[in-house]
């Protein structure tokens, strides 16, 4: 099931430095080479990021958006758009809160000022989930079809420390930490487990315990 | 003897039946038992592969049950809650609470790097993580059996993962009692949980059901199917390893106890036995009946034959049942006519002359027999044809045929009251015919010779025989068939010696021919063992008086007949041919005693009888040459004595011998001189130098004037042919004075000495040189 993907990029008030670059990296699955798109791409570094507010509404018992870029310090409202209740909770160590049912619209948004991976999730549908990837750089982006992503580096420097993080991760609770040697564009296999054939009828344990 | 017969068939019969039905049942129960076996076996292996079947199905049954509470309770928000509380006690309780909920016996939460976050048990069980498979990814339940802390366990782990929370729950559910029993329960089989704690060690029993004597120890076959009839173990047992490949091995172990198959095994076997038995006595009921029915005509049939062998003539028995045994009771019967032509056949041959149709010896010795039994009595009358093989031999054995026929022809005419009319022999007719009177007998026997010896016509040849007849009347004359056929023969013998037409047995004939049989047989023994007594009468000088030689004279004393005159076994040692044997046995005596005399200074010659058979010995000469080989005299001392009668029987035989003997040196003398028919011109021939006058010439002669004369003209006589004389039987002086007077020159007799025996010869000479005046003195009328 391919998921739309919303990217929301915070519009720079101020002015690029002019000592800037491009890097473009493109992101394959480690065992077939085939590009992985919707990877979120971002440099480890501490930017001036400006907090926005944010909405992951809830509609057709799914989360919109699945995958939300988020920088440090912003809001996020949770809306419910279905006619059911929805009980949405984190346990992340990024962000744990808890909106217990209701429907509409919470009360308050929820504020998310510690970077990390925030997995989301509603106490009532399980299979509910959705991510909530807070950072504080500003050279963050998703991979395109082709598993591209340009993101701007600052010039001169050596090293780059990259985080990948995709939903298909083994461990897709932190991104995965990765050394660039020079800041040219280049290509990064990461591992990912296989989409699970959703079957609503069964048992998720059960399907699983049955794949062994 | 008819009863043992009877039980032995009745027997034979019942222990055919019953070894077959034996046999049969035997072999019909084992094949039973064999198949039973087989059966209890197969179905105690179908209902273990149900059991196993039941047994996978339940614990998979269980684990999907468990996996479902599992699921709940990690799903559940509380648990989740606490979980992500990250604090330990919170967290502790939680999964104590939940743990509970999903019924585990024990929890473990681990987080996603493998820490122990919480437990439910005392004490760190690091070896639990271990058991489960963590290659597979974090969010993967998986599944294992362990033993820990003595029990075992199925222990499943599942993901804890809410939003941001990523743990995994481990839960144990023990392999208990409860379980075997559900296990047990639906399977039919006795259930054993046990683990083998390490490799190469033995297993620990974690549950078990049923009261079966386990042995807690004992390693049950590991072989999964074991396929034996006769497991020594107790029971049908199938191993189920519940952990895959993955040590420990946990294993659920089914057991269906073989008693209960064994129990059911036996009683069937009881079943059988009971039924074989009851088959048995039918069995032997049934081969009762066949015997009795079978058995009864069998042994009437037996009775029949033995009666058919002991020569009765039964009546063939009724048998009733067709089939064999009335052919072999016609068969008998077939052979009992058969027999009887036979043996009818076989006792005419056997009793009957084939010539003349006449009884045979058989016949008339059986008839006889039959009379001495009835103590009747009647009158034997024989008859002995002289010349019947001179008949067969000139005119041929087919007219000798027709003569006997014709003489049996007239036998039966003749005599029609005979008791039996047999021919018993070559030319020979025996018939017993009732008693009579002395006369009539005469009368009738006279009567037969004259019409047996008139003649007969045959192929129109009158053609005449002679025969002589014999009568005997029994059982005066021969008291049983032993006595009849040895005086039968006495008879015969002495009939054709005398003359007459018919000889009547006479009564003492067979007890003194039966005195010969008896001196015969002990004469040989008298021979052999010195039973004969040696005597010597001296013969003397008459002109000198002198003892000059002794007649060696044989004596015996028979030890029950007492003395037996010599005349009488010498003639019967020539009769049975012992004469040589005798003769040798006297040479050697008298040269033994002679050989004693001359070492006592006894200087007498010898005198010593040869009888008519020695002469015709060719051995005699050599003989009295070997024997008198160490003579301690010239060899005409030793004088053989040969009687006129000797001489005559086969002169020329005689003649022969006589030379040798002269030209061996030897003195010959002719003995009973006077009583022989030999002529003086014989007499001339013969090589003789000495004649030795019969003592009943000389008994009486002093009184006999005839006597006087013949003695006088043969010492005359002999003296002319250059003989010397010798005379025996001087009984008185005169006689002996006469001898002297008309020069005879030896003489013999009581007057002068006795025999007496070999060791009283020295006396005797001694007592006759005593009388020598005596008998040297001469007679006054004499003296011219």
């Amino acid at each position: 099931m391919r998921k739309s993907l919303a990217v929301v990029l915070a519009s720079l008030v101020w002015s690029m430095p002019a000592l800037s670059s491009e890097l473009t990296i493109t992101v394959t699955q480690g065992d077939s080479n085939e590009p992985v798109s919707d990877a979120v791409v971002y440099l480890d570094r501490v930017d001036e990021v400006t907090p926005i507010t944010a909405e992951v509404y809830q509609k057709d018992r799914a989360f919109h958006p699945d995958v939300l870029i988020l920088p440090v310090g912003s809001l996020v409202e949770f809306p419910n758009r279905d006619n059911t209740q929805h009980h949405v909770y984190s346990f992340s160590p990024a962000k744990p809160f808890n909106i217990e049912l209701y429907a509409d619209k919470p009360e308050a948004p929820v504020l998310f000022d510690t970077p990390g991976i925030v997995e989301l999730g509603c106490n009532i549908h399980d299979h509910m989930q959705a991510f909530i990837i807070v950072t504080n750089t500003i050279a963050i982006g998703q991979t395109n079809d082709e598993g591209r992503v340009t993101l701007t580096t600052r010039a001169g420097s050596g090293q780059l420390p990259i985080k990948i993080w995709h939903p298909r991760l083994p461990d897709n609770t932190r991104p995965i930490l990765r050394q660039l040697d020079s800041a040219t564009s280049q290509t990064l296999a990461i591992d990912l487990v296989p989409k699970p054939a959703m079957d609503d009828s069964m048992d998720l344990l059960q399907q699983r315990f049955r794949e062994l | 003897m008819g009863l043992a017969e009877r039980l032995g068939f009745r027997g034979r019969l019942i222990a055919a039946m019953i070894a077959l039905v034996v046999l049969v049942s035997l072999v019909i129960g084992a094949l039973l038992m064999v198949y039973l076996f087989e059966d209890e076996k197969s179905r105690a292996t179908q209902q273990l592969t149900i059991g196993e079947r039941m047994t996978r199905e339940v614990m998979a049954r269980r684990t999907d049950l468990n996996l479902s509470r599992l699921s709940v309770v990690v799903q559940d928000f509380g648990f989740r809650s606490a979980v992500a509380s990250g604090d330990p006690a919170t967290l502790d309780s939680a999964l104590e609470n939940h743990s509970r909920r999903a019924q585990a016996d024990f929890a473990l939460l681990i987080n996603s790097a493998g820490d122990l976050l919480a437990s439910t048990l005392n004490h760190r069980m690091p070896e639990v993580p271990r058991a489960l498979d963590q290659t597979g990814p974090a969010s993967a339940t998986t599944r294992a059996f362990t033993y820990v802390g003595g029990q075992g366990y199925e222990i499943l782990q599942v993901p804890v993962e809410g939003p941001g929370l990523r743990a995994r729950l481990v839960a144990g559910f023990r392999l208990d009692q409860s379980l075997a029993n559900v296990i047990a329960r639906l399977s039919g089989t006795d259930v054993v949980f046990r683990a083998r704690t390490r490799a190469g060690e033995g297993f620990q029993i974690l549950a078990a059901t049923g009261d079966h004597e386990m042995p807690m120890t004992q390693e049950l076959t590991p072989a999964p199917r074991t396929r034996n009839l006769f497991d020594p173990t107790q029971y049908f047992s199938r191993t189920i390893n519940l952990g895959g490949d993955s040590a420990p091995d946990i294993e659920a172990v089914l057991m269906i106890s073989r008693e209960a198959s064994l129990q059911n095994y036996y009683t069937r076997a009881e079943e059988i036995g009971l039924l074989v038995s009851a088959i048995l006595v039918l069995a032997i009921l049934l081969a009762l009946v066949i015997a009795r029915y079978l058995g009864k005509p069998v042994l009437q049939l037996a009775d029949y034959a033995r009666a058919v062998g002991d020569g009765q003539n039964p009546t063939p028995p009724d048998i009733r049942i067709g089939g064999e045994l009335r052919r072999l009771r016609n068969a008998l019967g077939d052979m009992l006519e058969r027999l009887r032509e036979r043996e009818a056949h076989i006792r005419y041959a056997a009793t009957h002359d084939d010539v003349t149709g006449l009884g045979n010896r058989n016949a008339l010795m059986q008839s006889a027999r039959e009379l001495f039994d009835e103590k009747g009595s009647c009158t034997l009358i024989g008859l002995r044809l002289d010349d019947l093989s001179d008949v067969n031999d000139t005119l041929g054995l087919e007219f000798g045929d027709k003569v006997l026929t014709g003489l049996s022809e007239r036998l039966q005419a003749e005599l029609p009251d005979a008791r039996i009319i047999a021919r018993t022999g070559g030319g020979e007719f025996l018939a017993l015919v009732p008693s009579r009177s002395p006369e009539r007998v005469d009368a009738l026997t006279r009567h037969l010779h004259a019409v047996i010896e008139s003649p007969l016509q045959i192929n129109n040849t009158p053609f005449s025989i002679r025969a002589v007849m014999i009568t005997m009347e029994l059982p005066t004359d021969a008291a049983d068939t032993n006595e009849l056929r040895r005086r039968l023969n006495l008879t015969f013998e002495q009939a054709q010696e005398h003359p007459e037409r018919v000889t009547r047995y006479q009564p003492g004939q067979d007890e003194s021919h039966l005195r010969e049989l008896q001196l015969i047989s002990d004469l040989h023994t008298a021979i052999s063992d010195n039973g004969l007594h040696m005597n010597y009468q001296p013969k003397l000088d008459t002109r000198t008086g002198q003892l000059v030689q002794v007649e060696a004279l044989v004596r015996w004393i028979h030890p029950e007949l007492g003395f037996v005159s010599p005349e009488e076994f010498i003639f019967l040692a020539e009769q049975s041919g012992q004469i040589h044997d005798l003769t040798a046995h006297i040479l050697k005596r008298v040269a033994a005693d002679a050989r004693a005399w001359a070492e006592q200074g006894i200087d007498a010659g010898i005198a010593i009888n040869l009888s008519a058979m020695d002469l015709t010995w060719p051995a005699l000469t050599k003989h009295i040459a070997e024997t008198f080989s160490d003579w301690h005299h010239d060899l005409d001392r030793i004088t053989l004595e040969v009687t006129e009668s000797a001489l005559m029987e086969d002169p020329d035989e005689a003649l022969a011998t006589l030379n040798q003997l002269k030209a061996l040196g030897v003195t010959l003398s002719v003995d009973d001189f006077g009583t022989g028919y030999s002529s003086l011109s014989q007499l001339r021939k013969l090589p003789v130098q000495e004649l030795k006058i019969d003592k009943s010439f000389v008994l009486k002669l002093d009184s006999e004037p005839q006597d006087q004369l013949i003695v006088k003209s043969t010492i005359d006589m002999a003296h002319g042919l250059g003989l010397k004389v010798v005379a025996e039987g001087i009984e008185t002086l005169p006689a002996w004075q006469l001898l002297q007077q008309w020069g005879c020159n030896l003489g013999q007799g009581f007057y002068l000495s006795r025999p007496v025996a070999a060791t009283d010869l020295a006396e005797t000479a001694r007592s006759l040189v005593a009388r020598h005046q005596e008998l040297t003195k001469r007679p006054m009328e004499y003296s011219q």
